[in-house]
C-alpha cells in the first residue's frame, strides 16, 4: 500500500500505518500542516492539540516497532466538538462563559475509547453556543464555514465536526445531536454522520445541552469509518444515567450484507418534499437505489417535533438559569433570548411534551413492525448563506434558523438511530436520513454502505482543499 | 379547547414570570424573548391537540427508585 492522501478513509490510513507504509508521525504532521494552512478558510478548529497529537503518534510508531498489535484506528487523525472534555482545555461548549471553567482533568469517555483504538486527537472543534444552534454561527468564535462554499453555513451545532471532516482536515470527528446537530452539518457539508439510538453511547465527560435528548456520534467520509468508530465507542457506562446497559453490538461484521432482506420505505406526509426541489433531488436517487417505492404517511410527526422543541427549550434553560440571571449579556445573542423564553415555560407544557413523546414512540414502534428502514431528507434545503435570516420553503418565505431542523427533530425526539448520507445532486450537497428502529444502527449502516457502494451517496472532496 | 394566539399576551406573561425566576429584563429583551415564547406557545398548542388517550399520564421519562448516581458510579 502507498501513502494515503488527505481524503483517504480512516480505515485505509490505519492500514497503511499498521503495515509500515507510513509512520503515524508523518500522517499527524501532514494533518497539522493542513489545519494550519486550510482551517482559516473554514474556521473549524477552536483548539489544536499539536504537541499531544505528535506524542500520541510517536507512541503508535513505537508500539509498532515493538511488535505490539495496533488498534483499528491506529494513527487516524480525529477531532472533537468542543463540548467534549479534552485534557488540559476548558470545555467551552461554544460559549464565552465556559472558558472560565478549569481545564478538563481527563478526556471525555468516547475520546478515551477512540484513543484506545489508536486514533490521534488533533483538537477541539467550533460549534454553536451550548449546542442550541443549526447554523454553525457563533458570536464568540466566529462562523464555521462550509468547505463546499465558504460563503455558506456549515450547519450546526456540530459545525466544526462537519467542516473539518469535509475539508479533509481530519478523517474522523465527534459531534453531538439533540435535535439534528450531527445530521444537519453532515447534510450541509456532505459527510456521513451517525446519530445512534438514544442511550447507546455514553455522554460522560461532555458538557450537556438537554439530558432527555442528547446523543453523541461520529462523522466520517466513509461508512466503514463510521462503523469502525461506532463499534469501538459502544458499551455501557454507569456514569451516564441514560447510557443503556447493553453489550456492544458491532455493526462492522454485517456492513457488506446488502439490502435484499430489508423492507425500506420513504416517509411522506409531514416529510413530503413537495416544493423543496433540492431535497427531492437528493431523496429520489436514494429511494431508487434501494427500491423503496412505498411511501408511508405517519401520523403525529408535528406533535413529536413539538415535544422535542419544548423538552429542549425547558431542560436547557434550567441548566443555564444561574448564568441567565447573573450575566445574560455574555451569551450569544442568538441563544440568549431562546434560553430566557425556555426558563419561563409553564410546567404543564413540559409534562405534556413528555406525555406526547411517550405516545409518539409507541406509534413509531408500530410502524417498525412493517418496515426496517425509513428514508427522509436530513434538511429541507442545502446550506444557506451565512447570516441568511429567511428562506423559501414550500413556496413560503420562512425563518431559516428554526426550520433547518424540520426533518431531523421529529426523529431524534424518540431517539431513533439515523445515518445521514451525503448526496450531491446540485452545486451543494444535501443529506438523506437512513432511519432505523431503536438499537438497529447496524441496519442504518448497512443501507448507507450499499448507497456508498452504488455511488449514490459519496462524500466528495471540496475544490480548493 | 385551546387558547388562541390572540388571547396569549406573551410580553405580559414574561413581565409576570421574570421576577419569580430572579430575572431582570428590560423592555428590549422582553420583546426579544417574546418572539421565542410565542413560538413555544405554538408548539404547546400542537401538543395539546395531539390525540393522546384521555385520562392517561404515561411520561417518557421514568424515575428509577433503585439506582442513584452514586450507586451507578460505584458499580
Amino acid at each position: 500500500m502507498t501513502k494515503p492522501n488527505e481524503f483517504a478513509p480512516a480505515w485505509q490510513v490505519a492500514e497503511a500505518i499498521r503495515s509500515g507504509d507510513v509512520p503515524a508521525e508523518d500522517v499527524t504532521r501532514a494533518a497539522l500542516d493542513r489545519i494550519a494552512a486550510l482551517d482559516p478558510k473554514v474556521n473549524a478548529f477552536t483548539d489544536v492539540t499539536a504537541e499531544r497529537a505528535l506524542t500520541e503518534a510517536r507512541q503508535v510508531d513505537a508500539d509498532r516497532a515493538a511488535g505490539k498489535t495496533l488498534g483499528p484506528l491506529a494513527g487516524v487523525p480525529m477531532a472533537a466538538k468542543n463540548l467534549f472534555d479534552i485534557t488540559g482545555i476548558s470545555t467551552r461548549a461554544g460559549s464565552k462563559i465556559n472558558r472560565e471553567l478549569p481545564p478538563a482533568e481527563e478526556d471525555g469517555e468516547l475520546l478515551k475509547r477512540l484513543s484506545a483504538a489508536g486514533a490521534i486527537l488533533l483538537g477541539g472543534l467550533n460549534m454553536g453556543e451550548y449546542a442550541y444552534d443549526f447554523t454553525g454561527e457563533n458570536d464568540h468564535d466566529g462562523a464555521c464555514r462550509n468547505p463546499h462554499d465558504t460563503a455558506r453555513m456549515a450547519g450546526g451545532s456540530s459545525s466544526g465536526s462537519g467542516a473539518a471532516v469535509a475539508a479533509g482536515l481530519v478523517s474522523l470527528a465527534l459531534g453531538s445531536d439533540t435535535n439534528g446537530s450531527i445530521r444537519v452539518p453532515s447534510s450541509f457539508c456532505g459527510t456521513f454522520g451517525l446519530k445512534p439510538t438514544y442511550g447507546r453511547l455514553t455522554r460522560y465527560g461532555t458538557f450537556p445541552f438537554c439530558d432527555s435528548l442528547d446523543h453523541l456520534g461520529p462523522f466520517a467520509r466513509s461508512v466503514r469509518d463510521l462503523a469502525l468508530a461506532y463499534d469501538v465507542m459502544q458499551g455501557p457506562d454507569p456514569r451516564d444515567h441514560a447510557c443503556a446497559n447493553r453489550p456492544a453490538e458491532p455493526a462492522l461484521p454485517s456492513l457488506n450484507e446488502g439490502i435484499s432482506d430489508l423492507r425500506i420505505a420513504v416517509l411522506g406526509g409531514y416529510f413530503s418534499t413537495d416544493g423543496m426541489p433540492e431535497a427531492a433531488a437528493a431523496l429520489a436517487p436514494v429511494a431508487k437505489a434501494l427500491d423503496a417505492d412505498k411511501t408511508i404517511d405517519a401520523d403525529g410527526i408535528d406533535a413529536g417535533r413539538a415535544a422535542a422543541f419544548i423538552i429542549t427549550n425547558c431542560e436547557s434553560s434550567r441548566l443555564h438559569l444561574p448564568n441567565l440571571r447573573a450575566r445574560a449579556d455574555d451569551f450569544d445573542q442568538d441563544t440568549r433570548d431562546r434560553f430566557l423564553a425556555g426558563a419561563m415555560l409553564p410546567a404543564s407544557w413540559y409534562v405534556r411534551a413528555l406525555q406526547v413523546r411517550h405516545w409518539y414512540r409507541e406509534m413509531f414502534a408500530k410502524l417498525f413492525e412493517t418496515v426496517d428502514i425509513l428514508l427522509a431528507p436530513a434538511t429541507p434545503f442545502p446550506a444557506p448563506l451565512i447570516g441568511q435570516r429567511t428562506i423559501e420553503i414550500r413556496g413560503k418565505e420562512m425563518l431559516t434558523r428554526p426550520n433547518i431542523g424540520l426533518f431531523t427533530q421529529p426523529i431524534s425526539a424518540i431517539g431513533l438511530p439515523v445515518c445521514a448520507v451525503p448526496v450531491f445532486s446540485g452545486e451543494m450537497p444535501l443529506g438523506v436520513q437512513v432511519i432505523g428502529a431503536p438499537w438497529r444502527e447496524d441496519l442504518c449502516l448497512r443501507v448507507a454502505g450499499h448507497l456508498e457502494k452504488e455511488g449514490v451517496a459519496v462524500a466528495q472532496a471540496p475544490s480548493g482543499f | 379547547m385551546t387558547m388562541s394566539d390572540d388571547d396569549f399576551d406573551s410580553e405580559a406573561f414574561i413581565r409576570t414570570m421574570a421576577p419569580s425566576l430572579g430575572l431582570s429584563l428590560d423592555e428590549e429583551r422582553v420583546a426579544g424573548v417574546s418572539v421565542f415564547l410565542s413560538i413555544a406557545k405554538g408548539m404547546a398548542d400542537i401538543l395539546d391537540a395531539a390525540p393522546v388517550p384521555e385520562n392517561s399520564l404515561e411520561l417518557a421519562s421514568v424515575f428509577d427508585a433503585g439506582q442513584t448516581a452514586q450507586q451507578a458510579k460505584a458499580e
